[in-house]
């Protein structure tokens, strides 16, 4: 679904890993920075590729951002003990694996209360312990591990930059001035008449 | 979350985003897990303003303020407890701690096995892991200062000692046996009760440290230092801190004429605190000086440089080689003070 994102009631269609595509509103889209930076004021022809994450993650991601579109703008991390219910809620019924999908995917689409929460909930985790006591807790990676974590963020650099691109030329695309706002098609138009002044002039 | 967690695998921002919601006794502890988990710790670029090392007979204790607004402090027990048998001074080495004891804004966090560490490799994680610059204080609170002073500058070495305070129970013994083993430090403070009477200590005032410091601002009752013209005029450093009650205006007047005459050539900066509400009597503390009125931006300029917010009634008085001194009368907040700033 193509739309700029002026209006709350705009729909976006998201695309998952496994290729499936669900709708999320354009309020709890902007939530994310990385929506934000790309899409935001040129709009989107088909769904948004975020195909790094799987659709049980993004759908998690942006139910926590559906339910938060009401709140005030994030201003900090919050003490785990001011969480609400639904907050809490949200945290303790998902897995490890779940919860490790959740940080990466916040993360990736910079979505700062939800990033910011999850990662105050570990540091919560590890609070009061030593180092052999941390060490029962956190999995150290292996020299190979962390050779592979480079090549992931690698990846994703390159996946983040092909998702740009797609912005970039989508567009392009949607140049077009029945499908722009009124502002910009008032820009536009300025600019259509004041080159066509210019090559008049010209010649 | 039963099963281990794997921290250092998420995004670099997630994991930096986990450590920023760490204590300082957290962050250390996490910096021990790895090589990344100390750069990672580093990355926070939090910083300290100063590390403080205080050997006490029993343990060796360090302190520091972390981003100034935390205060971590890390205790190191000896590996055996004391066998009762009276040590000599000066002879008992820096041992590798058994346990520590960690402390954050001054309540106990945590105590644990050390992890086979010696006091120096603490202190070497500390700066790094804080990107504190090589240069520590030193703390001597004890009479008897049993610990050997090479073993000492060996555990400090890599850090180049900015401050002895030599405070509390500390003898002048050991404050002389501090100094003449590590006699490169800028700042030499002088707290405890035990230098009351400078005469006692006088190789000590000599020593042409860069700043001195003696008396306590906390007490001026406990430590009642009684300290003569003649032990000012010895004393040769940049920066002259002297808190007493019992500097009189008349001394003040002739340490001024000694002064104009050539005395104390290297002072740049001299502060005489006194108890609070100290009337001076101007008259006497000027008398037979040849001295005009400060030049009220010049005397501002000047206070400035010291940290003092304003300064009224100054007076400029000349040394013979035309060397300029401003002598500030303070009074302010129940604080009484007589600051002396020489130009350059």
């Amino acid at each position: 679904m193509t739309s700029p994102a002026s209006s709350s009631e705009v729909k976006y269609l998201i695309e998952s890993s496994e290729g499936n595509t669900f709708d999320v509103s354009g309020a709890a889209l902007r939530q994310s920075n990385t929506f934000n930076a790309m899409f935001l004021n040129i709009g989107a022809d088909g769904p948004i590729p975020f195909t790094d994450y799987n659709e049980a993650t993004l759908k998690k991601v942006f139910e926590y951002c559906e339910h938060s579109v009401n709140e005030e703008n994030y201003s900090g991390p919050k003490h785990q003990d001011d969480l609400s219910k639904w907050d809490l809620n949200f945290f303790n019924e998902m897995d490890q694996k779940m919860f490790i999908d959740v940080i990466n995917a916040s993360n990736f689409l910079d979505i700062e209360r939800l990033t910011s929460y999850c990662c105050e909930r570990i540091a919560r985790m590890l609070r009061g312990k030593n180092t052999q006591e941390m060490i029962k807790v956190i999995t150290l990676p292996t020299a190979e591990e962390l050779e592979a974590k480079q090549k992931v963020e690698e990846k994703k650099a390159a996946a983040a930059k092909k998702v740009a691109e797609k912005a970039a030329e989508t567009a392009e695309k949607t140049e077009t001035l029945e499908e722009l706002p009124v502002q910009q098609l008032v820009q536009t138009t300025r600019n259509k008449l004041t080159r066509k002044y210019l090559s008049f002039s010209n010649e | 979350m039963s099963t281990a967690f794997p921290l250092l695998r998420l995004p670099d921002n997630a994991q930096r985003k986990v450590l920023n919601g760490f204590d300082s006794v957290q962050l250390i502890n996490f910096s021990l897990l790895s090589n990344n988990a100390k750069q990672l710790a580093k990355s926070l670029n939090l910083t300290i303003d100063s590390i403080n090392l205080y050997a006490d007979d029993d343990f060796i204790e360090i302190n520091t303020y972390v981003n100034y607004e935390q205060s971590l402090g890390l205790a190191f027990y000896p590996p055996e407890p004391s066998t009762g048998i009276q040590s000599v001074r000066g002879t008992v080495p820096i041992y590798v701690p058994r346990r520590v004891k960690a402390e954050k804004n001054f309540e106990d966090i945590m105590e644990f096995e050390n992890p086979g560490m010696s006091i120096s490799e603490w202190l070497k994680l500390l700066k790094e892991v804080f990107n504190h610059p090589p240069v520590l204080d030193i703390s001597w609170t004890e009479p008897d200062c049993l610990f050997d002073m090479k073993s000492l500058k060996d555990t400090v070495n890599g850090f180049s000692v900015g401050e002895h305070t030599f405070t509390e129970q500390c003898s002048i013994e050991c404050a002389q046996l501090a100094l003449k083993n590590m006699p490169e430090s800028k700042t030499v403070l002088f707290e405890g009760p035990a230098f009351g009477n400078p005469v006692d200590y006088q190789d000590m005032l000599i020593q042409n440290v860069k700043r001195l410091v003696i008396g306590s601002c906390d007490d001026l009752h406990s430590f009642d230092l009684k300290i003569s013209l003649d032990d000012i005029l010895l004393i040769n450093s940049e920066w002259i801190e002297i808190i007493s009650r019992h500097v009189t205006d008349k001394m003040i007047n002739r340490f001024l004429k000694h002064w104009i005459k050539g005395s104390n050539p290297r002072m740049e900066h001299m502060r005489i605190r006194f108890e609070p509400n100290r009337i001076f009597d101007k008259d006497m503390i000027l008398k037979g000086l040849k001295y005009r009125r400060a030049q009220p931006i010049r005397n501002i300029f000047r206070m400035i440089n010291l940290g003092v917010c304003s300064a009224e009634g100054g007076v400029d008085i000349r040394r013979k080689d035309g060397t300029e001194g401003t002598i500030t009368f303070i009074n302010r907040n129940g604080n009484s003070s007589i600051v002396f700033y020489v130009s350059n």
